[in-house]
């Protein structure tokens, strides 16, 4: 398993950003383990540290859980979080730039919504 | 660092030197390595890396200090081989040898190897007992090689170009076996290569050595921190060479420029950020040595 | 948990038989093996042919060779014959004497030097396994365990061989069977020729110590610095001895040392050496039955000289044990 890892941030966050994809798109549901520090590690060629400090971010943000022995389990209740926290940050910063782009492109917000409402069924 | 050796280190160097002849192949070298790290040893050829690893085997001579897992090379290398491994460069496995003789010698004169695990090791690949090296890949003889080490309960890993001409394929199966079944909080690995971008994510600590000098040393986190390379506009270049750029390079007609520990919120009006890649982030600082 | 010197030995002598098979179990086998054919057919042509030839003529009639050789008359020449038949067969095989001298050398030449050149030494040398350790397994294996198993194959084929003339002497009507069997020299032989283990590996010091050395020493060429070294010593002995008008001192430092050094993995090289011991051989009586090679060749460890050589090997091997640890490849 390879991934492209970009050069704009650190690659823990990258992986976490990794793991929350997964947890937004359902892969990951509440009570899923994640896989061990050493596979992923071993699976993306990565040091353990580097796949630790991901998973410890998680566990800050009370997304992910440490048992005992076990390893890392999704939380209750954690995507309902991060969509909570997505949404917000889109809201916040990614509409108000599309909101730009679109203007500064010289279109119209609700003739798009039409056009995308005719084309999808 | 302290004029001491560090106890707590697996590896603690200070001022080793060695000379060939007229040639310093280690120019007053110190450095620590602590334990559960996997370290880069990175440096162009004639750097003094292999000397270095010689050094820390036993292999050869030198003037300084230096401590490894509490014992000095020098003196006490039979006992130190007991916790110590190491591949020196690829297919050095003499051809005459069986993989099941192999297998009996390690597990005879080892007493940290265990066998069952060399045996799960060797299933997975295409090696049968009776099998001579002479008769094998060089893939498969690292296979072999590093289905012994892995079985080995070292403390201290050294690898010196292990994948050196080797294909893809058996380049990524080792530092996958490595990392999988290999490594924990409780080894430590050093590592030499040419392949810089085969091992970027995976060590831990960094180390760039020079004519026999170490030329950077330090966590990847910290350079993660310290080095920043900044897509500079045209209209920023007077601005951007005021805050002196350890290199500058140009790509697509644009200005990369790499710093060392300027301000990241200073650096960010002058144009894109982003990490260095290690192979950019070594050749800019072999080129400042070279100055 | 920790490992056993003595086992650690063990596998590494184990080791040197897996990378030297060929040379170490298989050629003695094969000469052992042509030995005792060729032998063999050559005992049976030979008797074929003095067979049909007459042995004596008396009286007009003609006698032949089993006829002499079973008359009462001829009963103490037979008991001598079949003496010395029984003491000295374990010599019939001594062109695998002569191999041993060989293959001893040239595993010597190649011990320390073979996995510098393809570098497996790094492989080795990553293992707990000392350089002392490394190195005594190698002269074991030249001093003790390959002269056990060329004198393990010489026994056995002379033994054949004997066998061998005995069958074809009893079909042509020669008893010898039941004498050979009743002589205590049939068994003793065997026992004799390894109880000359001892000496050989004292004379042999020496040979093995230089080779050992210069192997662990040289970076290529191997042969050429063991055997051109002392050469070219030889050489400029004589020339300077000659010059000199030293030549008294000249051959012995030759006949001493330098062919010490070169000769010494040759069995019975100690006569060689101390041609002084030859006389004594034939002291105990004209007869072959009563050559004592035995107590002669043991009798050599009385001569200071056969110390003084076993010291310098000794010494030699420790050189080789350095150069082992410390000298850098590559």
């Amino acid at each position: 398993m390879s991934a492209d890892w970009n050069d704009n941030s650190p690659i823990y966050r990258q992986l976490k950003a990794k793991v929350v994809g997964m947890m937004l798109d359902g892969a990951l549901q509440s009570g899923d383990a994640l896989p061990s520090v050493r596979q992923v590690a071993a699976d993306y060629q990565l040091n353990p540290i580097t796949v630790s400090r991901a998973y410890q971010e998680l566990v800050d943000e009370a997304l992910v859980e440490k048992r005992r022995g076990l390893g890392m389990y999704v939380l209750q209740g954690a995507r309902d979080k991060l969509l909570a926290s997505e949404r917000e940050r889109f809201m916040r910063e990614e509409w108000p730039a599309m909101l730009e782009r679109i203007t500064r492109l010289g279109l119209d917000v609700e003739q798009l919504l039409l056009v995308h409402k005719g084309a999808t069924p | 660092m302290s004029e001491q050796l560090d106890k707590a280190s697996v590896i603690s160097a200070r001022g080793l030197c060695k000379q060939y002849g007229k040639q310093a192949a280690l120019d007053n070298l110190s450095f620590d390595i602590a334990p559960g790290r996997i370290v880069g040893l990175i440096g162009p050829n004639g750097s003094g890396k292999t000397t270095t690893l010689k050094a820390i085997l036993g292999l050869t001579g030198f003037e300084g200090e230096l401590s490894v897992l509490g014992r000095d090379p020098r003196l006490a290398r039979d006992a130190l081989m007991e916790d110590v491994c190491f591949i020196a460069d690829v297919a050095i496995l003499p051809g005459w040898l069986r993989v099941a003789d192999a297998v009996d010698f390690v597990a005879g004169v080892h007493p940290r190897f265990d066998r069952a695990k060399a045996e799960r090791y060797l299933a997975l690949t295409k090696l049968s007992p009776k099998m001579k090296v002479k008769a094998m890949s060089k893939g498969m003889v690292v296979q072999l090689h590093l289905a012994l080490v892995m079985a080995i309960d070292a403390k201290l890993l050294v690898l010196d170009e292990p994948t050196l001409g080797l294909d893809i394929l058996y380049r990524k199966q080792f530092y996958q076996n490595l990392l999988e079944d290999y490594f924990d909080e409780n080894k430590t690995i050093v590592i030499t290569t040419h392949q810089i971008e085969e091992v970027e994510h995976i060590l831990s600590d960094l180390m760039f050595i020079r004519d026999g000098k170490i030329v950077l040393a330090a966590t990847m986190e910290e350079v993660g921190e310290r080095y920043i390379e900044v897509m500079v506009g045209p209209q920023q270049l007077n601005a951007a060479r005021a805050l002196q750029p350890i290199n500058e390079r140009s790509v697509f007609g644009k200005s990369v420029m790499l710093f060392d520990g300027v301000n990241r919120a200073q650096l960010a009006v002058l144009g894109e950020l982003h990490t260095p890649s290690l192979a950019d982030l070594f050749v800019a600082t072999m080129k400042g040595a070279q100055q | 948990m920790s490992i056993s010197p003595v086992n650690k030995m063990k596998w590494l002598v184990r080791r040197e038989l897996w990378e030297h098979k060929g040379m170490l179990l298989w050629t003695p086998a094969v000469i052992g093996i042509v030995l005792t054919l060729l032998g063999t057919l050559l005992t049976m042509s030979t008797i074929a042919r003095t067979k049909t030839r007459t042995a004596l003529t008396v009286n007009g009639e003609e006698v032949s060779w089993s006829a002499i050789f079973n008359a009462p008359s001829f009963a103490r020449q037979k008991n001598e014959f079949i003496d010395a038949v029984a003491n000295n067969y374990a010599y019939l095989a001594a062109p695998l004497f002569l191999a041993l001298g060989f293959l001893v050398f040239f595993y010597c030449l190649s011990a320390l030097h073979d996995d510098r050149r393809d570098r497996s030494i790094l492989f080795w040398k990553s293992l707990p396994v000392s350089d002392l350790q490394t190195v005594l397994s190698k002269a074991a294996i030249a001093l003790l365990v390959a002269p056990v198993i060329v004198l393990a194959a010489a026994c056995l084929t002379s033994l054949a061989l004997l066998l061998g003339l005995a069958i074809v002497m009893e079909m042509n009507g020669i008893q010898v069977f039941g004498e050979l069997a009743t002589r205590p020299g049939l068994y003793l032989s065997p026992l004799r020729l390894f109880g000359l283990l001892p000496v050989y590996c004292l004379w042999a010091l020496p040979t093995v110590g230089w080779l050992l050395m210069v192997s662990s020493w040289a970076r290529g060429k191997v042969f050429l610095w063991a055997v051109g070294v002392p050469l070219l010593l030889a050489v400029l002995l004589v020339w300077g001895g000659e010059l000199a008008q030293l030549q008294a001192q000249a051959n012995w430092i030759q006949s001493k040392v330098i062919a010490r050094t070169m000769l010494g993995t040759l069995p019975g090289s100690w006569y060689l050496f101390e041609p002084a011991l030859l006389p004594q051989l034939h002291a105990g009586g004209a007869h072959m039955a009563q050559i004592d090679v035995f107590g002669n060749s043991w009798s050599s460890l009385g001569l200071p000289a056969a110390w003084l050589g076993a010291v310098a090997g000794a010494a030699m091997i420790w050189a080789a044990i350095r150069l082992r640890r410390w000298r850098e490849e590559g």
